[in-house]
């Protein structure tokens, strides 16, 4: 099968996962305790004339199925509603947060890749030495902070004490020099994890790879050094750092809940994590439907990465 | 819980609860030959406490638990109750805590699942008495219904609630709710354990003369209230504060939150405005006069312009109230309101259903909107429009709020307030996190903060760079008793736990001495109801006997 069929298949497989993950999360929703009309009506007393008029508004008078449905031939669409909780257009409050959200997630995947390789590598070459040492030390450590704590040490010391950044973001476009710059500090707490990750995950499969025999035989048929590392033994152990890149991408996507509370950062996590206190349905099963969007589209770039490393790989 | 309480309609029907009828007063039983008796009782709490466990014919120790939401305040605050009721050997407690969400879910099964625990909660009640005892204490309001969590049922107290409701004089009703506030702490069906404080801290040198309001939701108001008398000096054109949360509504009718409630303060205005010391203003209303038990002829203020350029009268009024038919907010004018006559386009007469002590009070709550919000030209939820001095701006969702002055407000001038807010804009930016938000005020990302962390208090109060200003507001901490479970149907058992609930050292380690002990369940911010005086009386007598 070629790559590109391959893709099409894949992409044509996400459909039933996705309604697999959101029929899952309407089910789920709807076993929790509570019931989103004590939200709307901010624990009052209304008639039951008017408790029936919200929940026939928001069709929480249907059966389960019919809910799901509803929510389906809409969502169909994209268009995904109005929230109980807010009234405002379910579409518009993601499409404010998403970019948000991929901004620092994707800076903190890049900054999280931009250290762990060429770490990774360092260490493993090294093996032993006080260079592997040091990077052990450094990936412990970063796997070991918590990162509301780094979050919270990096604002009061940078931020606070020193006042080299803003405590929360600049009233600026998000593609911007002053937004930029505000971004170092939450893309350095959400980074230092995978970061760390990354480099443990890339030093071990590196020392499998030297020891192969085909490093002994391209050594000895003279290549330098740098060649056999950077050309055969990299591209080798490159494998299982892409599966847990390709995961590590979608969980700081949807993951960040901590570091955008300690930011102010309007993104995705603290949409969802406030969604499902106040019940506000619509805005949960969207969002969760980005997320499984996100989720299925990094696996699949994770495949398609896969290809490209290895020719032996075929689909 | 938030917000502040809808009142109860009897008119309406509601689900009866299947355990009305259980409720406060303790089963007699026959004393002597109980266990308990091998339990020394040490001082009066703890004789009440055996004169109870042997009524109901319960031996010691029993076993319970302190259920409490998720966060290290309350665990704290649990803990402390833990040890001061397992001090006296008649109970083994344990503590369990809940995510939010299956919380509520618990408070609100609680009594119909005969639950055998004792909660910890929080409830902010406002200007008027009831917003304190109705929906906690009213046996109309059982959960789920309402917020009368452990079913409490006293035709006593029901009776006080409904009177102190509909009664208008008030002498009559400070009476009233004194009775019905000394009943409630004899019976003790709950403990009331801290009264919350408002603490606004500000940069002293962007912000000037700021004065707490003492409702969270009323928070903003310091910057321009006229009506009150209020405004603050700024040192620029923009003035920065903050909330604590997303705004979720914007629309009056569906508002219930106090972010949205504080973002809104300043663009919506009502008939009346309760004033920083809790007395009634004029707002939009230049003048009322009560025609007899339930009608009160309005005249409107003269000239007042909605942001859209419409003027205001009479008509919006009506329509305004009667918006909220049908609406989730739709207890606040229909608990009273019956219609409105209007007599020109600015006087109009208003028909309550039934005598309504709040009445006044309750108009500061009822924005009036223009008529292209009431006719659905205009949403409100993406755009409120008012007659207050600033109009909306901008919103960017988990971002900010911004509002801009508004150049055609009514207001005049007067001796104590410039004629135009200081501000050109107010902006207020969502910072959920507490330690970021004194983190921002620090820097000076923030002019202002109301939710600096309670620690950091002393603190910032002692630094000359900022400003600090705290009012006793309307929330409370309370413990609540599972009264239809085991001992604490026993009336004496509640009211050996309340003398037994260590407040002062709660108020200090938990809160850092933000807020104060409470023994009444109406906050002393009102003053009428609960001076010191009364509040002395009766905490000597029930709760901490000399």
């Amino acid at each position: 099968m070629s790559l590109g069929r391959y893709v099409l298949t894949r992409v044509l497989v996400t459909v039933p996962v996705l309604l697999g993950v959101t029929a899952l999360t309407f089910s789920f929703l709807h076993v929790l305790p509570g019931d989103p009309i004590d939200v709307i009506v901010g624990f009052r007393t209304v008639s039951p004339a008017t408790e029936a008029s919200i929940r026939a508004e928001y069709h929480l008078d249907e059966p389960l199925w019919k809910q799901y449905l509803l929510w389906l031939r809409d969502a169909i669409a994209l268009e995904f509603g109005r929230s109980p909780i807010s009234g405002r257009s379910v579409t518009a409050t993601i499409g404010r947060r998403l970019p948000a959200t991929l901004a620092l997630g994707g800076a903190a995947w890049l900054l999280a890749l931009a250290i762990g390789v060429p770490a990774g590598i360092v260490a493993a070459v090294e093996r032993g030495e006080p260079a592997d040492e040091l990077t052990r030390l450094g990936a412990l450590a970063g796997i070991a902070t918590p990162n509301f704590w780094l979050g919270l040490i990096l604002l009061l010391v940078f931020s606070v004490r020193l006042g080299w950044f803003r405590v929360i973001p600049p009233d600026a476009p998000l593609a911007s020099l002053a937004m930029a710059k505000f971004m170092i500090l939450p893309t350095i707490t959400l980074g230092t994890a995978s970061a760390a990750l990354v480099t443990r995950l890339l030093r071990s499969s590196m020392r499998r790879e030297l020891d192969a025999p085909y490093v002994r035989t391209a050594r000895a048929k003279g290549l330098r050094e740098r060649t056999v590392i950077l050309k055969h033994v990299l591209r080798n152990s490159l494998l299982p750092v892409v599966t847990v890149a390709g995961l590590q991408l979608a969980f700081l996507v949807d993951g960040a809940v901590v570091v955008e509370q300690i930011f102010s950062w309007p993104g995705m996590g603290r949409l969802l994590v406030r969604s499902i206190l106040q019940r506000d349905y619509p805005v949960i099963q969207a969002a969760v439907l980005v997320i499984g969007v996100s989720i299925v589209l990094a696996n699949l770039l994770v495949d398609i990465v896969y290809a490209l490393l290895d020719p032996r790989i075929r689909y | 819980m938030a917000g502040n309480s809808g009142g109860r309609d009897e008119g309406r029907l509601r689900r009866r609860s299947l355990l009305e009828g259980v409720g406060a007063l303790g089963v007699t039983g026959l004393a002597g030959c109980i266990r308990s008796n091998d339990i020394e009782a040490d001082g009066p709490a703890e004789e009440l406490i055996q004169e109870g466990f042997e009524a109901t014919e319960i031996e010691p120790p029993f076993e319970t638990t302190i259920a409490i939401t998720e966060g290290t305040e309350r665990s704290r605050f649990a803990e402390l109750l833990e040890v001061a009721l397992e001090d006296t050997g008649f109970f083994d407690v344990s503590v369990s805590e809940y995510k939010w969400t299956t919380y509520l879910d618990r408070l609100n099964t609680a009594a119909a699942n005969d639950a055998n625990a004792l909660f910890i909660v929080s409830w902010t009640g406002g200007w008027d008495p009831d917003d304190y005892v109705n929906v906690l204490f009213h046996s109309e309001n059982h959960t789920p219904d309402g917020l009368n969590i452990n079913h409490y049922t006293s035709d006593t107290v029901d009776d006080y609630i409904d009177n102190g409701l509909e009664e208008t004089d008030p002498d009559e009703r400070v009476d009233i709710y004194r009775q019905l506030q000394e009943h409630l702490v004899a019976d003790s069906p709950v403990s009331f354990v801290r009264v919350s404080e408002a603490s606004h801290v500000w940069n002293a040198d962007a912000v000037s003369g700021w004065r707490a309001y003492p409702l969270e939701s009323g928070t903003y108001n310091a910057v321009y209230a006229p009506w009150a008398g209020v405004y603050t000096d700024l040192d620029g054109d923009e003035f920065v504060g903050d909330l604590g949360s997303d705004i979720s509504a914007t629309d009056p009718v569906s508002m219930n939150d106090t972010a949205s409630s504080q973002a809104t303060q300043l663009v919506y205005e009502g008939l009346t405005g309760v004033d920083f010391d809790g007395s009634v203003r004029p707002v939009l209303a230049e003048e009322w006069e009560q025609l007899d038990a339930t009608t009160y002829r309005f005249t409107l203020r003269d000239g007042v312009q909605f942001h859209n350029g419409e003027e205001l009268t009479a008509d919006h009024v009506k329509k305004s109230f009667e918006r909220y038919e049908g609406t989730p907010r739709e207890s606040d004018v229909y608990d009273w309101y019956e219609t409105i006559d209007i007599v020109d386009d600015r006087t109009m007469d208003v028909h309550c259903w039934r005598e309504y002590g709040p009445f006044e009070k309750r108009l500061f709550d009822l924005p009036i909107v223009p008529m292209a919000a009431i006719d659905g030209d205009r949403d409100l939820e993406s755009e409120p429009i008012g007659t207050g001095p600033y109009r909306f701006a901008d919103y960017q969702p988990g971002d900010h709020w911004r509002l801009e002055r508004f150049d055609d407000y009514w207001f005049g001038g007067s001796e104590g307030v410039p004629a135009t807010p200081p501000a050109e804009t107010v902006r207020l930016e969502i910072i959920t996190e507490a330690a970021s938000r004194q983190g921002a005020l620090e820097v000076g990302d923030i002019d202002f903060s109301s939710g600096v962390p309670s620690a950091s208090l002393s603190d910032l109060a002692a630094d000359d760079a900022y400003g600090v200003d705290r009012r006793i507001g309307g929330g409370f901490d309370m413990v609540i008793y599972p009264l239809y479970h085991g001992p604490f149907t026993n009336e004496l058992v509640r009211r050996g736990c309340n003398m037994l609930i260590p407040r002062r050292t709660i108020l200090e380690d938990v809160y850092h001495g933000l807020g104060r002990p409470a023994y009444v369940p109406i906050s002393p911010l009102l003053e009428d109801y609960t001076d010191e005086a009364f509040e002395e009386r009766i905490a000597e007598e029930y709760v901490q006997p000399t």
